[in-house]
């Protein structure tokens, strides 16, 4: 289907530049402005960027139309800002795209944007720098639309350096603080490997294909005569771009650096290490997903990574006492779930999940900021408790935050969550359906080379797949409850029972600034009714009929999007909705919110006395969960020590090998040379004649010479 | 044989007067030249003692009105040579007419205050840069050997002057006094080939010189006049190679650069080295094109030459460069290279006709080249005074935080001279590169990219000398003070190069197009050629019906 606004939708670049001009003005002018203009300049640019965005929506909507099968298909809008270099092969566009996949994270992204900017404008009042902090959280906003606005790799990947960047640049704010600094510096050099990885995957994607615009790889990806091509190298290619993702969303194994993270500014956290930047590595995949769907090993490896990071990250969390390590572990175990989502080929649920997740999430970081806030940069949750009677609104919010990532039904986490783990236990690869082998690409070659546990006959689905795939749910489910049981542990012992603070701090606790409720209140509306856009189908089922299709507008939107995975592929769910596996999965998650939110109080509100002796008595493992699995020691150990001792041989290498004899000496040559070559320049017309004559002698001899024989 | 020949001039209706449509061929050097004479009128009624600037100005608003004039010419040119056969009028002659005027109108901004402070302010010095340039728009059009050669001379002897014009200054005469004789005497040599050419084929015409050198080649081997064609092909080779300042016939440039004026070195090292090159082009291509002539992959003809020059002019720019102390002696060395890099497109492009097209990355780098080297001469012309003008590296200390505009347009100049993005410069031998290693992977050949391997590792050791500039500029202390000259000319001509260097390196698009544009209406081709370009260029106007020259039978 043709776009109605072909190449020319020029409110695209409107999105982004408006945070782009926004860093601008604050970042050159912004030590001199009042600090009253310094907040509208960086807040109205992220509204102005929502508005546009809701522009292109509609324009989105205007030019869908019904295609096969009663899918609704809206194709996309896109607009190029210039062509860098056109020659031959190397093209380089700046252009971006617009289609219901990145819609909704553009509009997650300026929306909840722009709540983050509005609370900051009360976080960092008194900061003396302020005016650098927008100057930063704007540039970042910047660079997450190029990311996910991006029209092809090269675009996305501007982005991807640059929210890196902007997250280094914020988590070491206060770079007087050298332990802050370093954290910063943790996160860049660990996202470092990721970037390489990610590079190196889209240069085999370009060399093998010519092109890296999503359009036109996506075409080839769906074409039946093109994408042998791909096939081969989807694997590769995959787990590069994985590796990519993995350390910007802080996966197995290179999740490490988010945890620290937390160093950087509350609001930060919640904008770019809960709500957006973490989860570009879903919305990357997400991007791709007709490159991930091509092996089904690949997805297999996805969903594995994912559902551990999910669990370990979970268990970390139930044993930190600082208030944002929790959360922190949270999102980790979080975007764990979303991976899952992917590698089962839960696209939807996947993206589903992000939004749901940068609601609720990034309430709950500025719940913690407003907490933090109030009793004066202290973090440790073992000396706060019985906050309630001094910050109700923050702790009402910070309640449905909490009642929402743990999953209880009618809020919106339930609703995402409830996606992906019955989709886990659902979508089971290798599932094969006659319709669909017969309409697919090139199945013979699944068959055949590609897929060597695929039962050829493919009617049934392979045994294991289906153990694997049960046991993604059943790990999904425990993560869920242990999810339920840290939240709810973190939310007693801030808000609830006595207060442990020292007298002094006690006197000057007080509920935040309007500036900081008021997005408090907006987010934690969303986090309520974001997720009725997608209502489990058992339950859309008993609807009224006018219901049904805004029930699961979610998947309706983002349809489109996924078409060919979810119907051509080996991966997905086929056949009739499973609607008693639906059930079941639903029964298991109330469940298990159930169990830990009962724990927690049990534990908590109770006996408070308990969880002091379950440590006693269970301290080998407490040990382990407090020192995170000694994850930082072993990276410490293999990586980062090696990688020293290399450096310094490479220094000593580079100082007396390189440098002493190969630049010095070449340096030496080509100035010996050099002068030699000079002397010929005396100066001397009649000589200089000479040397022509001489020159042209010895040409006329070399032309005349070959021939005389 | 005079039968055929005339049979030949009817085809090109040599016979008939010039028609209207013809005399547009005229209008951008023509209007050089009115310029020139209104200049001389006004100039005798120039008050004594008080500035020439506005006669400056002047001088820019006509060269500008010459290169605006092009641009209305774009779409009016011929597909064949006007006034009998001497003049082609076409996109390529056109674009380095706009070239010349444009080198020679921001060569002329830097110029007024600079000459006021060495004591010279007089009107010639604008004469010459005009007329110099008027030899120019006529040498790139030069359909005729003869046309060629006077337009060369009527270039060069303006250049020869200027290069003495600070006649009170030692090195200044020295300089033109060298560049004079050596320039003459390979004017001399370049004569002789062309005598020689003609004593070969009976013609001094390119298209029948072209036309008739097919017929040296007879069944049993190569006929005797073919070695004296071979040589005239040499000699007028190195004519061309002289003044783009190609090893071994650069020797000249060092000690020229050096001693001449600094905005006439910018004029010298950018306008000239392109129109060099452009006349090259042409006379290579339409009339020396006959294939053992041209030889390639050492083959052992005229390509093979420029092969062996292109890398020598590389290695030994390059490694000379880094030795110098004298900034302008460093930028004369680095000219050299240039030609170089260029030579490399050159040789790329004109090895084989189906490359042909490959030609536009030339005419890409020598435009990002002009504006490069104009804008880095311009900043020394700034710091220029009499007496006290910046010559060494050690006189660049701490002059970017002092005066940031003329840093930042060094650092941006010596940066496309170098080869980083996102500069003109980068792209330019981007370009040039991947077009010699397009042929390279066409043909097979390794040869090319052996050259760009080696054009490659140059450009590295480049960066070292051009980013000494910026070292000194910014991190070394003043050991000196420099007044700069306070003029407003230097100073919008350097930010204009800049700025110009710096778009054509983030929007290279239009010039890119441009530039394919004079290269696929390049008139006079062979037909090997001129079917590689007609298959760029499908839409054939009206005009271009009739081929030029008819087959006819052997001349000799």
């Amino acid at each position: 289907m043709e776009p109605l606004f072909s190449n020319n939708f020029h409110y695209l670049g409107l999105i982004v530049l408006m945070p782009l001009l926004g860093a601008i003005i604050n970042g050159l002018l912004g030590a001199k402005l009042p600090s009253k203009v310094v907040n509208v300049v960086a807040c109205a640019p992220m509204l102005l960027s929502f508005v546009f965005t809701l522009i292109g929506v509609r324009a989105l909507l205007a030019q869908g139309v019904e295609s096969e099968g009663g899918r609704f298909s809206m194709g996309y809008l896109s607009y190029t800002v210039y062509e860098w270099i056109y020659s031959g092969s190397l093209s380089a566009d700046i252009s971006f795209m617009l289609d219901p996949l990145s819609a909704t994270l553009v509009l997650i992204i300026t929306g909840v944007g722009f709540l983050i900017h509005v609370y900051s404008t009360g976080y960092m009042a008194q900061d003396p720098s302020k005016w650098r902090y927008f100057s930063y959280l704007n540039l970042f906003v910047f660079a997450m639309l190029l990311l996910v606005l991006g029209k092809n790799l090269l675009v996305t990947f501007i982005g991807w350096e640059g929210v890196g960047v902007c997250s280094y640049l914020l988590i070491g704010f206060w770079y007087t603080d050298s332990e802050k600094a370093a954290a910063g510096m943790k996160a860049f050099v660990v996202n470092r490997v990721g970037d390489f990885a990610f590079l190196l995957g889209m240069f085999i994607l370009f060399f093998t294909t010519g092109t890296i615009d999503y359009v036109e790889l996506s075409e080839l990806a769906t074409n039946a005569s093109t994408v042998p091509l791909l096939i081969q190298i989807a694997l590769p290619v995959g787990l590069l771009i994985l590796i990519g993702c993995t350390g910007k969303s802080a996966q197995i194994p290179l999740f490490v650096w988010l945890p620290d993270a937390m160093a950087g500014p509350t609001p930060v956290s919640a904008l770019i290490h809960a709500a957006t930047m973490v989860t570009a590595g879903v919305f990357v995949i997400c991007r791709l997903n007709w490159l991930f769907t091509l092996d089904p090993r690949l997805m297999l490896t996805v969903a594995v990574i994912g559902c551990l990071t999910a669990f370990f990250a979970a268990t970390i969390a139930i044993v930190q006492t600082d208030i944002k390590r929790v959360l922190a572990y949270s999102t980790i175990s979080q975007l764990g779930f979303m991976f899952m989502a992917v590698g089962v080929g839960a696209y939807t649920a996947a993206i589903f999940h992000v939004a749901t997740h940068a609601f609720f999430k990034a309430l709950l970081f500025l719940g913690a900021g407003s907490v933090i806030h109030g009793m004066h940069h202290e973090q440790d949750i073992r000396k706060m408790g019985g906050l309630k009677k001094y910050m109700p609104i923050t702790r009402w919010t910070f309640l449905i935050g909490c009642l929402a990532i743990a999953g209880v039904p009618f809020l919106s986490g339930f609703y995402s969550k409830d996606m992906i783990l019955w989709s886990a236990l659902s979508n089971v690869h290798f599932l094969n359906i006659e319709g669909v082998m017969a309409a697919d690409v090139v199945m013979a070659y699944f068959t055949s080379t590609v897929n060597p546990f695929f039962n050829a006959e493919g009617v049934e689905i392979v045994t294991w797949a289906k153990i694997v795939h049960g046991g993604l749910f059943g790990l999904g489910l425990l993560t869920a409850l242990l999810t339920a049981f840290y939240m709810f542990r973190l939310y007693f012992m801030t808000f609830e029972g006595e207060c442990r603070a020292d007298a002094e701090t006690k006197k000057h606790i007080h509920e935040s600034p309007d500036s900081m409720l008021i997005p408090l209140i907006v987010l934690a509306f969303l986090s309520v009714v974001a997720g009725y856009i997608g209502w489990p189908h058992v339950v859309v089922a008993f609807m009224p009929e006018a219901l049904q299709s805004p029930a699961l507008l979610i998947e309706h939107w983002l349809d489109d999007v996924f078409y060919h995975s979810k119907t051509f592929r080996l991966t997905g769910r086929f056949g009739d909705h499973p609607y008693g596996l639906e059930a079941l999965a639903i029964a298991g998650s109330v469940g298990a919110a159930a169990v830990g939110i009962g724990t927690a109080w049990f534990l908590y509100i109770k006996r408070p006395e308990l969880p002091a002796w379950i440590a006693e008595r269970a301290r080998l493992a407490f040990k382990w969960l407090e020192n995170k699995y000694y994850i930082d020691e072993l990276y410490d150990r293999i990586a980062v020590q090696p990688t020293l001792l290399l450096g310094q041989l490479s220094y000593w290498f580079d100082r007396y090998i390189i440098d002493g004899l190969l630049v010095n000496g070449t340096g030496f040559v080509a100035e010996s040379a050099g002068k030699i070559l000079r002397h010929m320049q005396s100066g001397n017309v009649q000589r200089y004649a000479t040397y022509i004559t001489l020159a042209l002698v010895f040409i006329l001899f070399a032309l005349i010479y070959p021939a005389c024989f | 044989m005079l039968n055929m020949q005339l049979s030949q001039m009817n085809n090109l209706a040599m016979l008939t007067p010039p028609s209207a449509i013809e005399l547009n061929a005229l209008i951008p050097g023509a209007i050089v030249t009115l310029v020139a004479i209104l200049f001389i009128l006004i100039d005798v009624f120039h008050r004594k003692g008080t500035p020439r600037d506005y006669l400056a100005y002047f001088s820019v608003v006509g060269l500008g009105v010459a290169a605006a004039s092009t641009y209305f010419l774009w779409d009016d040119v011929l597909a064949r040579p006007v006034f009998f056969g001497m003049l082609y009028f076409d996109r390529f002659a056109l674009f380095f007419a706009a070239l010349a005027s444009v080198a020679g109108g921001l060569a002329i901004l830097c110029s007024p205050a600079f000459l006021r402070s060495h004591r010279m302010d007089r009107g010639e010095y604008y004469l010459l840069v005009l007329l110099s340039v008027v030899g120019m728009i006529f040498m790139v059009a030069a359909a005729d050997l003869l046309t060629l050669f006077v337009a060369f001379e009527v270039m060069s002897i303006p250049i020869y002057v200027l290069a003495g014009f600070l006649r009170d200054d030692g090195r200044s005469a020295e300089a033109a006094m060298k560049y004079f004789v050596l320039g003459a005497f390979s004017a001399t040599i370049m004569l002789y080939g062309i005598a020689l050419i003609y004593g070969a084929t009976g013609t001094t015409n390119l298209e029948f010189i072209g036309h008739n050198l097919a017929y040296l080649q007879v069944a049993e081997g190569v006929h005797a006049g073919y070695w004296m064609a071979l040589v005239g092909v040499v000699l007028i080779l190195s004519g061309f190679a002289f003044k783009i300042a190609a090893v071994p016939f650069h020797i000249w440039a060092p000690d020229v650069y050096t001693g001449s004026p600094t905005p006439i070195v910018g004029f010298m090292a950018s306008a000239v080295k392109a129109i060099a090159f452009a006349a090259m082009l042409r006379v290579m291509v339409v009339a020396f094109s006959f294939e053992s002539l041209r030889g390639g992959f050492f083959g052992y003809g005229w390509i093979d030459v420029l092969f062996v020059l292109a890398g020598a002019s590389m290695v030994l720019g390059n490694l000379v460069a880094i030795t110098q102390n004298n900034v302008k002696r460093m930028l004369a060395y680095s000219s050299v290279a240039h030609a170089g890099y260029i030579l490399v497109g050159f040789v790329a492009a004109n090895s084989h006709p189906s490359f042909f097209l490959h030609n536009d990355a030339i005419l890409f780098y020598l435009v990002a080249y002009t504006f490069g080297v104009i804008g880095a001469f311009g900043v020394l012309a700034y710091f220029g005074r009499r007496g006290e003008a910046v010559e060494t590296y050690e006189d660049l200390g701490n002059l970017g935080f002092k005066y940031p505009v003329m840093g930042l347009v060094m650092g941006i100049c010596m940066f496309s001279a170098a080869g980083i993005p996102p500069t003109a410069g980068f792209l330019a031998k981007l370009y040039i590169f991947s077009s010699a290693v397009d042929a390279s992977i066409q043909t097979g050949e390794f040869a090319f990219i052996g050259l760009v391997i080696l054009g490659v590792l140059t450009s590295v050791a480049g960066v070292y000398y051009y980013l000494k500039v910026l070292v000194y500029m910014y991190m070394k202390p003043a050991l000196r003070e420099f007044r700069p000259l306070d003029h407003i000319g230097p100073k919008v001509a350097v930010v204009a190069c800049a700025v110009l260097t710096l778009y054509l390196g983030i929007f290279p698009g239009r010039a890119l197009e441009l530039s394919r544009e004079a290269i696929v209406d390049f008139v006079g081709a062979p037909a090997a050629v001129q079917s590689v370009i007609d298959q760029a260029n499908p839409i054939v106007p009206d005009f271009a019906v009739e081929p030029a020259v008819v087959a006819a039978e052997p001349v000799l």
